[in-house]
C-alpha cells in the first residue's frame, strides 16, 4: 500500500503498530497527518531542542519561542521535505536559525540601550553562588564564542550529535566541524581556567 | 587540548543542559500551544515568481553595467605623476582575461604554500551572473579548504587538492545550496603580478549532494572560464595601492559607529591581517593567514568606538573604489587589537 510522506514518517518514528494511536490513515486529510507527525517530533525532541537553544541564548522564555517557531515551520514546510528522515535534521537547523536572528536582533537593541560592552547573559550572583560555577561560566563563554564555534560545541554536546551530523546541519565540512570544536572547546576550557 | 580538561568542559555543558528542566507537563503545554500554531501551509509560487523575476532584472542590470565598463575608452594621458590607481593597473598583468590559454597561464606552478591567503578576485570577466558583487574575497588554508566570504560563516565553501598544475576546488557547503558536493578542477598558474590564474578544465564533475531541508537543486554551473585573483598581503600590488590611497582621501569622523551595520570582510594592507564582521556585529581578528588552519587569534561581540571612514578610487578595468577605515576604541583586548591596525579596507563595497 502506498504511503503518503506524512504516515511513512510516522510509521518510521513509531512502527506500524502504533499507527491505530495515533489514528492516521490514508483517507484522513494530509494536514492532520503532517499534525500527528508533528506531534510525535515533538515529544521526543522538544526537550533537547530547548536545551540547545536556552545553552544559546541564556534565557528560557526565548528558546521556547525558537523551539516553537522551528516546529511551525516544519509543519509549513513538511511539502519540501524530500524525505522524512530529514524531519530532525531540518527541525535542528531552524532552531539554530532562529536562535542566531534572536541574538542579532539583541545585539542591534543593546546597542541602542545600554552598554555594548555587557554579555548578552550576565553572569549573577546567586548563580555562581549556587554551586554551579563551571556551568554558569562555560554557558556565558559559550555565548561569547564566534558564532560558528558557538554552534558547533552546541551541536555537538548539548544536541548530541557526531561529526557526520553537526556538518550537515551546519553546512560545513567534518574537518571544519572538528576544527571549530577544537577551539572552542581550547576556548572555554582557557575561561574556566581564568575564573577558577 | 588533553583529555581531563576537556571532560572538564563537557560536563560543565551538559550541566548547562541539565539547568533545564523538561516536565511532562511543559510537553503537554507546550504541544497544545504549537497545535494551536500550526496552520495550513500557504501558496509560495506567486511570491517565488516575483522574486526570480526582480533577481533577473538586477543580474540584466549588473551585466549590461560591466560589458558597458569594459567598453569604455582608454582615459586621457595625464601629464602629472602616476595616481595609485595609475601605478597598480600598470603594474598588473593586462590581458589577464583574453589571449591563449598559454598566455594566461604564463608563470610558476603553485604550490600549497603559495595558494595559502586571502585572495581578492579582479573584475574584468563574465561573473556578474553569479556574484551580485564585482569583486569577492577567497581564504585558502595550507591544508586545501577554501571559503568564499567569512571563515566562519562563508557563503559558499569546500575542500580542495593541488596535484602538479591542476587545482581541483570541491564544494562542500553553499549558501544557496546549489554548488553543494561538485568539484570544478582548474589549471593553475602564478603570474609575475602575484595573481593567481585559473583556467576551467571542462566539464564539472557532479557528485551526490548533501541531504539538506528543502527540495535538491542542482543548476550550479560552471560560472566562469577563467578566474584571476589577487593577493591583498603587505607588500602587494594591491595593499601598496590601498597604502598610497589612502593618503590624499578625504576622511569622514563617525563617532558611534559600531559593527552592527558594518558586516564584511576587511583586510589591513600594513599586515595582512583580517577582520570578519558577522551581520550580528560579532567579529573575528585573525593575524596568520598561512601557517595553518585559520582560526582567529581573538573575537569580540560587538565593535564600538570612533572610525574614520573614506573611499579609495576605482582602478579602472580591475577593482570598484573600496571603502576604507580607521578605527580607535578605549576598550582593551581585541577591539584594541584591531584598532592598532590603522588602516582597514572593506573588500566588498563596490559602489558600483
Amino acid at each position: 500500500v502506498a504511503r503518503t510522506l506524512p504516515e511513512l514518517a510516522l510509521e518510521r518514528l513509531t512502527g506500524p503498530q502504533d499507527r491505530t494511536l495515533h489514528s492516521v490513515s490514508s483517507t484522513e486529510p494530509a494536514t492532520e497527518s503532517v499534525e500527528a507527525v508533528i506531534d510525535v517530533l515533538f515529544r521526543r525532541h522538544y526537550a533537547r531542542l530547548l536545551r540547545a537553544a536556552y545553552a544559546l541564548l541564556g534565557a528560557r522564555e526565548g528558546a521556547e519561542d525558537a523551539v516553537q517557531e522551528a516546529f511551525v515551520s516544519l509543519f509549513r514546510h513538511w511539502g519540501k521535505l524530500r524525505d522524512p528522515d530529514a524531519a530532525e535534521a531540518y527541525l535542528r537547523a531552524a532552531v539554530l536559525n532562529r536562535c542566531r536572528s534572536s541574538i542579532r536582533a539583541r545585539v542591534r537593541e543593546r546597542t541602542r540601550t545600554i552598554d555594548p560592552v555587557l554579555p548578552l547573559h550576565a553572569v549573577g550572583s546567586d548563580e555562581v553562588a549556587g554551586g554551579r560555577e563551571d556551568a554558569v561560566i562555560v554557558g556565558t563563554a559559550l555565548r561569547l564564542l564566534p558564532r560558528r564555534q558557538r554552534e558547533v560545541v552546541t551541536c555537538r554536546y548539548l544536541l548530541e550529535l557526531t561529526v557526520a551530523e553537526t556538518a550537515d546541519t551546519l553546512g560545513i565540512s567534518d574537518g571544519a566541524v572538528k576544527r571549530h570544536t577544537h577551539r572552542g572547546l581550547q576556548s572555554l576550557h582557557a575561561t574556566l581556567e581564568v575564573t577558577r | 587540548m588533553n583529555t581531563p580538561e576537556e571532560l572538564r568542559v563537557v560536563e560543565a555543558l551538559k550541566a548547562l543542559a541539565g539547568d533545564v528542566t523538561v516536565t511532562e507537563q511543559d510537553i503537554v503545554t507546550g504541544g497544545a500551544r504549537l497545535r494551536a500554531n500550526l496552520e495550513p501551509p500557504k501558496p509560495t509560487r506567486r511570491l517565488a515568481v516575483v522574486a526570480a523575476a526582480a533577481v533577473a532584472v538586477l543580474v540584466a542590470g549588473v551585466t549590461a553595467a560591466v560589458v558597458a565598463d569594459r567598453n569604455h575608452a582608454a582615459p586621457p594621458v595625464d601629464q602629472g605623476p602616476p595616481t595609485p590607481a595609475e601605478v597598480l593597473a600598470a603594474t598588473l598583468k593586462h590581458d589577464a582575461y583574453d589571449g591563449s590559454e598559454a598566455k594566461f597561464l604564463a608563470g610558476e606552478v603553485p604550490t600549497h604554500e603559495s595558494l595559502a591567503g586571502l585572495w581578492l578576485s579582479r573584475r574584468g570577466y563574465d561573473h556578474a551572473d553569479r556574484f551580485l558583487t564585482l569583486s569577492y574575497n577567497m581564504f585558502i588554508e595550507r591544508d586545501g579548504d577554501w571559503y568564499f566570504g567569512h571563515v566562519e560563516e562563508p557563503f559558499d565553501s569546500g575542500t580542495s587538492r593541488l596535484v602538479g598544475d591542476t587545482w581541483t576546488r570541491r564544494t562542500t557547503y553553499a549558501s544557496g545550496g546549489s554548488c553543494t558536493g561538485e568539484s570544478y578542477p582548474w589549471r593553475a598558474s602564478l603570474a609575475a603580478d602575484g595573481s593567481l590564474h585559473l583556467a576551467f578544465l571542462g566539464t564539472r564533475v557532479a557528485v551526490p549532494a548533501t541531504p539538506a531541508p528543502g527540495p535538491a537543486t542542482n543548476t550550479c554551473g560552471a560560472a566562469f572560464e577563467r578566474e584571476v585573483w589577487d593577493p591583498v598581503g603587505p607588500g602587494s600590488p594591491l595593499a601598496d595601492f590601498w597604502l598610497a590611497s589612502a593618503a590624499d582621501v578625504v576622511w569622514q569622523t563617525r563617532e558611534d559607529w559600531s559593527s552592527s551595520d558594518a558586516a564584511s570582510v576587511y583586510v589591513a594592507p600594513g599586515t595582512g591581517y583580517v577582520l570578519s564582521i558577522f551581520d550580528d556585529g560579532s567579529y573575528a581578528y585573525y593575524e596568520d593567514l598561512v601557517t595553518g588552519q585559520l582560526v582567529p587569534s581573538c573575537s569580540g561581540e560587538l565593535l564600538s568606538g570612533s572610525v574614520e571612514v573614506a573611499q579609495t578610487p576605482q582602478v579602472p578595468g580591475y577593482f570598484a573604489d573600496a571603502q576604507v577605515l580607521r578605527f580607535s576604541t578605549t576598550e582593551a583586548g581585541c577591539a584594541s587589537a584591531v584598532a592598532g591596525q590603522g588602516l582597514w579596507v572593506r573588500l566588498d563595497s563596490s559602489t558600483e
